[in-house]
């Protein structure tokens, strides 16, 4: 079963649109079908899986099961520019003292 | 975590079940609110040791009491405005079945509260995402309020104060329903006689901008107890007034300025018959009135502020919300 994504907020009427950052608009008490450039969108923008990012709010329910690999989620979500970014070792110069030569 | 701008945040408001306990938004019943800025901040009083020691710099640091405020502006719009008008010094009354007209009139509470549910004063957790990371805010209430028409739209700046901070467990799911803002042509200023009930005419056309302001004088109070947070938000007098410039056309406004006389002042913004806000002062005197010739080429204007009074038989106040949002 591909992914699905179901939202239902109790205090807005059935079927307003809600848009969902990387998803789209989802219609009050309905349901979208996330296919895989959905997905892509979506874990690029959030920095994490479609499950991940909304499993744990009350209003939203996924169901099915991702297209992606591990491998295409460690090229969608950026690395912590701490951790990536290297230190730069600058090699000591001696000091050449004036009126040397 | 890279740079990030203040696009990239959002906002989310739950009405609090219990007041001061943190919902993040994962709560059913949050709604994420279009802001144009915020700045809520945790506030505190650090104490800084004087002790006396042989040095003249100050020798320890403890925590002390805390709470939190800041200003959130944003544009009116129906569909999110009612949220932040439970969270005030108001009684609320609830009517249709959908779209909801609310009606706030100001309530004479000592201080903030909550319910699990009801048209009833509510306290509200705030989360802010800034740069991807949570900042939770509970207990808030919102003490101060400005209404004011900006390049023709509507807009609300808020004076938040709440109990506590909290670090959101959930960030939850931001999502957006489409902006509905009361633009230039949505408004109208009405003056008629005070009235628990006024009766309104044609709309006046002298008025040059419109602001409206209620303070509430809350204060975040701390006690004694094994928590550093404010254990309660206290609310004082309340001050309502209105300001404008106004054409200066007759001496009819200044002779009621001196002579106190009182009048009832409604800000109506209108979206045909789909929904609406409104601001009625029942009962209102000029607090100023200054005319004078600015300059060679300025028009003639009076600045004005009007400033809310109580009248027998109804509210000082009334702020009217029709909304999609069915609050419960």
């Amino acid at each position: 079963m591909p992914l699905k994504v179901s939202f239902e907020h109790p205090h807005f009427p059935k079927d307003t649109p809600f848009d969902i950052m990387g998803l789209g608009l989802v219609p009050n008490g309905g349901s979208l079908e996330v296919d895989e450039d959905m997905e892509r969108q979506f874990v690029s923008l959030n920095g994490a899986s479609v499950r991940d990012a909304l499993q744990d709010n009350e209003m939203v329910k996924v169901e099915g099961t991702t297209t992606l690999k591990q491998t295409d989620y460690d090229e969608l979500i950026p690395q912590d520019v701490n951790d990536t970014v290297q230190p730069v070792i600058v090699e000591e110069v001696p000091v050449v003292e004036s009126g040397e030569s | 975590m890279p740079a990030g701008l203040g696009g990239g945040g959002a906002v989310a408001i739950s009405l609090e079940a219990v007041m001061g306990t943190y919902q993040d938004p994962s709560t059913v019943g949050t709604v994420w609110v279009p802001i144009t800025n915020e700045g809520l901040v945790y506030t505190e009083d650090k104490y800084y040791s004087p002790q006396i020691r042989q040095q003249t710099i100050r020798s320890d640091v403890k925590q002390s009491y805390y709470h939190v405020e800041g200003p959130i502006s944003m544009e009116v719009d129906p569909a999110f405005i009612p949220y932040f008008l439970h969270c005030s010094r108001h009684l609320i009354a609830k009517a249709g079945t959908g779209p909801y007209t609310y009606t706030y009139t100001p309530s004479s509470a000592g201080s903030a509260s909550t319910a699990a549910s009801g048209a009833v004063a509510r306290t509200a957790s705030i989360t802010v995402i800034r740069d991807g990371i949570g900042f939770g805010y509970a207990g808030c209430n919102i003490n101060t309020w400005e209404f004011t028409i900006d390049n023709g739209v509507l807009m609300a700046n808020l004076g938040v104060l709440g109990l506590s901070e909290a670090t959101p467990a959930a960030l939850g799911t931001p999502a957006w329903i489409d902006p509905n803002l009361y633009g230039a042509d949505s408004h109208s200023i009405y003056v008629a006689a005070a009235d628990p009930a006024p009766t309104f005419g044609a709309a006046s056309i002298d008025f040059n901008g419109f602001t409206a302001n209620l303070n509430y004088n809350a204060t975040a109070e701390n006690r004694i107890r094994s928590d550093r947070s404010a254990s309660y938000i206290a609310f004082h007098e309340t001050e309502a007034t209105w300001s404008s410039e106004l054409d200066f056309v007759s001496k009819t406004e200044y002779d009621n300025f001196k002579a106190a006389t009182t009048r009832a002042v409604r800000l109506e913004s209108v979206h045909g018959s789909t929904d609406f806000f409104r601001l009625t002062f029942n009962r209102t005197a000029y607090d100023t009135y200054t005319v004078g010739l600015g300059g060679m080429a300025d028009l003639i204007m009076a600045n004005t502020v009007g400033r809310a009074l109580g009248i027998s038989g109804g509210p000082a106040y009334k702020i009217e919300v029709k909304s999609v949002a069915n609050i419960a």
